[in-house]
């Protein structure tokens, strides 16, 4: 008799799911619009030509062994990334109060992050706290704020369907009536799954109403510099609310503007009130992850350490391929609506350039969605989430007429 | 305009005044500091260090016998080989390198295991050791329907104790080290075992235990495996040492072998951040030895849900090192090699230091230096007595007398046998 033998089988993480299921269709013309990772024009992975010279490197130097980081990681990876987050010349960072935890990927900072706000945030073990997410979300904020052990994970209102934009009333009205202290998780930019930002105004009005009603800021940064090709600009809304005087934790995920998919490199931002309670925050942070992975991967945080800290690098990278990929995913936004707008396509389809980042809420239904599966052979998620990078110059057509035809056959 | 001087009591009320951009109250204030973290701490005290002979005999990394860290050449020619592949950065899934789990649970089992033969193993990747437990820790906690106590060996690797309490295990301890002998306790270990209730959970370190460097003998293993058996005990191997304490990397895993053999279905954690010196790419395994492979479905689905809300898919670049150095025979042998090369300058340091003490007059028994394996060392020394060695001679280790061998060189054995005499007569 197995001890394990009441496991009941979990069901599979959707979008893993869907490329899945992707490689097994035979069809030609099949069109993988799942998982979020960039594509080239090719439909191919790209590894930055900038990372591929520091590796070589890295490689290269003997004087390097692979030995243990600390436990927060590589020192100059979390100040030159904290940098990349809150500019330059960020007064937090004159003033000495900004700290940082490299982790696993934005996943791992959002995870760390949030076993931190559960130990000490709002009293000490104080599950009740509310986490607010955004009404849609992605997937994956759910299990990790209930995983560090918070019992209630509400949604706040965002995506307004019928308008197809930022349900900007809604969002402001949910965060009047949330609790005090309650925790709202922010995507910075390039909001995944609907690609809906709030403008710089609406920023505003979500932060006055977070100040005066003592609440706390989580920002989810995974597609700075991405989103519209600027560092700057994709950061505005994290150093706006720095400049307002906020507390508040920014997870960092260098997964698609470095294409590092697979080394894991995050980084948890924190910016305290001052030095002294920075220090404090730090230390307890040390403990989590002592207990969690010891200390973070090394391969990944040398690559864009190396590349921040170094200006000629760092111009290659942000100049040079940044742009590359934000450019292209601008570029299929404006010919995919431009298609769908000559096809006739029934609906309004401003929203897919207004939209930003690598996703698009094409507004599609899960029957829509179902026939472009099984019909048409176009992989999206159930939400109608398309990925931007999946659309290249070849299948583009296919694309847009498989849109039109499901959206004419399919109610 | 010079420097504005802050007077003194201007200073002291630092605390009200505010800071300029960030002018209201912290969330903060609450929040205690941590205690630093002992291992760890050790090696930042060694670093403020400017004594020329110190010596850093803390944390458990491997050192050439110039004391310099040590990059196997194995990992290099792996690496190489690997750059020259030029491979995406794609997201591996959520449970790894498929190859490396694969060479990762046959380097543990053995090629010829009947376990892997059916498939009723899961083996994942995991974020070296520490990364493994939690999984395993975090598993446990999720699906273990048995009573939520982790009965670890007394002492244990300091690191274990808040692992499983952060997954909501609690924690309780067996009888192993005996300090009159600095050897194993077989008797008090057996009577502790055989008083541990039923499906409770019991941690068993494969080789080379860490603090002390006492491993049971086989016969003694038996003895173990036959009461565990008996009182229906789940296994927790921790194998973070294989190759590393005899040098052999099957007579390493003997004991995880047989235990598999007389039925245990254990969960087992492999870290190669040793045997490989892949310390900070962050290269481990999780298994779990099954009823069947359907069974094995099952645990995987479900271990693949905990592990996304913690890092989402581990790391590449260390699992891909080492699934090439396991799966490429020529550098298989070398890496067997310099596994054996690694063992044995610890396993001479340990001679030369039973032989430095016996030289310096030391009327002490030091046998169990020899006779400890594995990195560590438990010198029995006791806390006074190491912070004496700390102050006076600028050696560095934690607390309850442990040292790291491998901080051990044939230039500076000698200082070590003068110190620790020094301390002990």
């Amino acid at each position: 008799m197995s001890i394990f033998s009441e496991v009941p089988q979990a069901p599979p993480v959707a979008v893993f799911k869907l490329t899945a299921d992707f490689r097994e269709d035979s069809h030609p013309q099949k069109v993988n619009l799942g998982v979020g990772a960039y594509r080239t024009d090719e439909c191919q992975p790209w590894v930055l030509p900038v990372v591929k010279k520091v590796e070589r490197l890295i490689v290269e130097d003997s004087s390097l062994n692979h030995e243990y980081l600390p436990i927060l990681g590589l020192p100059e990876f979390r100040s030159a990334s904290s940098k990349v987050a809150l500019g330059d010349d960020s007064p937090a960072i004159k003033e000495n109060r900004v700290g940082a935890v490299q982790a696993l990927g934005g996943t791992g900072a959002l995870r760390i992050g949030g076993e931190f706000l559960r130990r000490w945030y709002n009293g000490t073990n104080n599950t009740a706290t509310p986490i607010y997410v955004s009404a849609p979300t992605w997937e994956n904020h759910n299990a990790v704020f209930a995983d560090a052990g918070f019992k209630d994970i509400r949604p706040y209102h965002y995506w307004d369907g019928a308008k197809k934009g930022l349900d900007i009333s809604g969002l402001l009205d949910d965060l009047e009536k949330a609790p005090e202290a309650s925790v709202f998780v922010l995507h910075a930019c390039a909001h995944n799954p609907t690609g809906t930002d709030p403008t710089q105004d609406e920023w505003k009005q979500i932060a006055e109403v977070m100040k005066r009603r003592n609440l706390f800021v989580f920002f989810d940064s995974a597609y700075q510099g991405f989103a519209s090709g600027s560092l700057d600009k994709d950061a505005w809304a994290i150093r706006y609310f720095v400049s307002e005087g906020f507390e508040l934790f920014v997870a960092q995920s260098f997964s698609k503007n470095f294409g590092l998919y697979n080394e894991r490199v995050g980084n948890l931002t924190v910016v305290a009130k001052d030095n002294e309670n920075l220090t404090r925050i730090l230390s307890q942070m040390e403990k989590i992850v002592r207990t969690t992975w010891s200390n973070p991967p090394s391969q990944g945080a040398r690559i864009v350490s190396k590349t921040l800290n170094c200006p000629e690098l760092f111009a290659e990278w942000y100049v040079g391929n940044v742009k590359t990929m934000a450019d292209r995913v601008l570029l299929m936004r404006d010919q995919l609506k431009a298609k769908l707008q000559a096809l006739g396509t029934p609906g309004t389809w401003d929203h897919i350039t207004q939209q930003i980042g690598m996703f698009s809420f094409t507004g599609l239904n899960p029957k829509q969605v179902e026939y472009m599966i099984k019909e048409k052979h176009v992989y999206l998620m159930a939400s109608g989430r398309i990925n931007m990078c999946g659309l290249t110059s070849k299948n583009i057509d296919y694309v847009a007429q498989s849109i039109h035809d499901t959206v004419t056959s399919v109610q | 305009t010079g420097r504005v001087e802050v007077p003194a009591f201007i200073s002291s009320l630092q605390h009200l005044i505010t800071t300029p951009s960030c002018p209201f109250s912290s969330w903060w204030g609450g929040v205690q500091m941590g205690p630093p973290d002992p291992i760890l701490g050790v090696s930042e005290a060694f670093k403020k260090d400017s004594n020329p002979k110190k010596m850093n005999l803390g944390v458990g990394a491997y050192r050439d016998d110039q004391g310099k860290p040590f990059v196997l050449s194995c990992v290099r020619k792996a690496e190489a080989l690997i750059s020259a592949k030029q491979m995406d950065k794609e997201y591996l899934g959520i449970t790894g390198l498929a190859d490396f789990n694969k060479s990762c649970a046959k380097l543990a089992l053995g090629a010829d295991s009947e376990v892997l033969k059916s498939g009723r193993n899961i083996t994942v990747q995991t974020i070296s050791g520490t990364g493994s437990l939690r999984i395993g820790a975090n598993f446990l906690s999720r699906f273990h329907g048995g009573p939520r106590d982790v009965y670890l060996p007394k002492p244990s690797w300091g690191n274990h104790t808040p692992i499983f309490k952060d997954a909501g295990m609690t924690l309780k301890a067996y009888r192993y080290y005996d300090p009159a002998t600095c050897g194993f306790d077989h008797s008090g270990a057996l009577e502790d075992i055989s008083k541990i209730p039923e499906q409770s959970v019991i941690m068993l370190h494969a080789c080379a235990h860490n603090p002390t460097g006492v491993d049971p003998r086989p016969e003694q293993w038996k003895e173990i495996s036959d009461l565990v058996k008996k009182r229906n005990l789940l296994v927790f191997f921790d194998m973070a040492y294989q190759g590393f304490a005899s040098g052999d990397i099957d007579k390493d895993a003997w004991a995880v072998r047989y235990f598999i053999e007389q039925g245990h279905n254990i969960v087992l954690s492999q870290s190669f951040a040793k045997n490989m010196g892949l310390y900070g790419e962050r290269v481990g395994g999780f298994t779990v030895v099954c009823n069947d492979a359907e069974e094995a479905k099952r645990v995987e689905s479900q271990l693949k849900i905990l592990i996304r809300p913690i890092y989402s898919n581990p790391p590449m670049n260390g699992a891909r090192i080492a699934s090439t150095i396991l799966n490429t025979p020529e550098l298989y042998s070398v890496w067997l090699g310099e596994v054996h090369g690694m063992a044995n300058r610890i396993i001479k340091m340990r001679e030369q230091l039973e032989a430095g003490l016996k030289k310096e007059g030391s009327t002490r028994d030091w046998q169990h230096v020899i006779d400890q394996i594995g990195m560590f060392c438990f010198t029995g020394l006791k806390p006074e007595q190491v912070e004496r060695l700390t102050k006076e001679f600028s050696v560095y280790m934690t607390k309850d007398g442990r040292i790291s061998m491998a901080g051990v060189t044939s230039g500076n054995v000698g200082y070590l046998a003068a110190g620790i005499h020094a301390v002990t007569k």
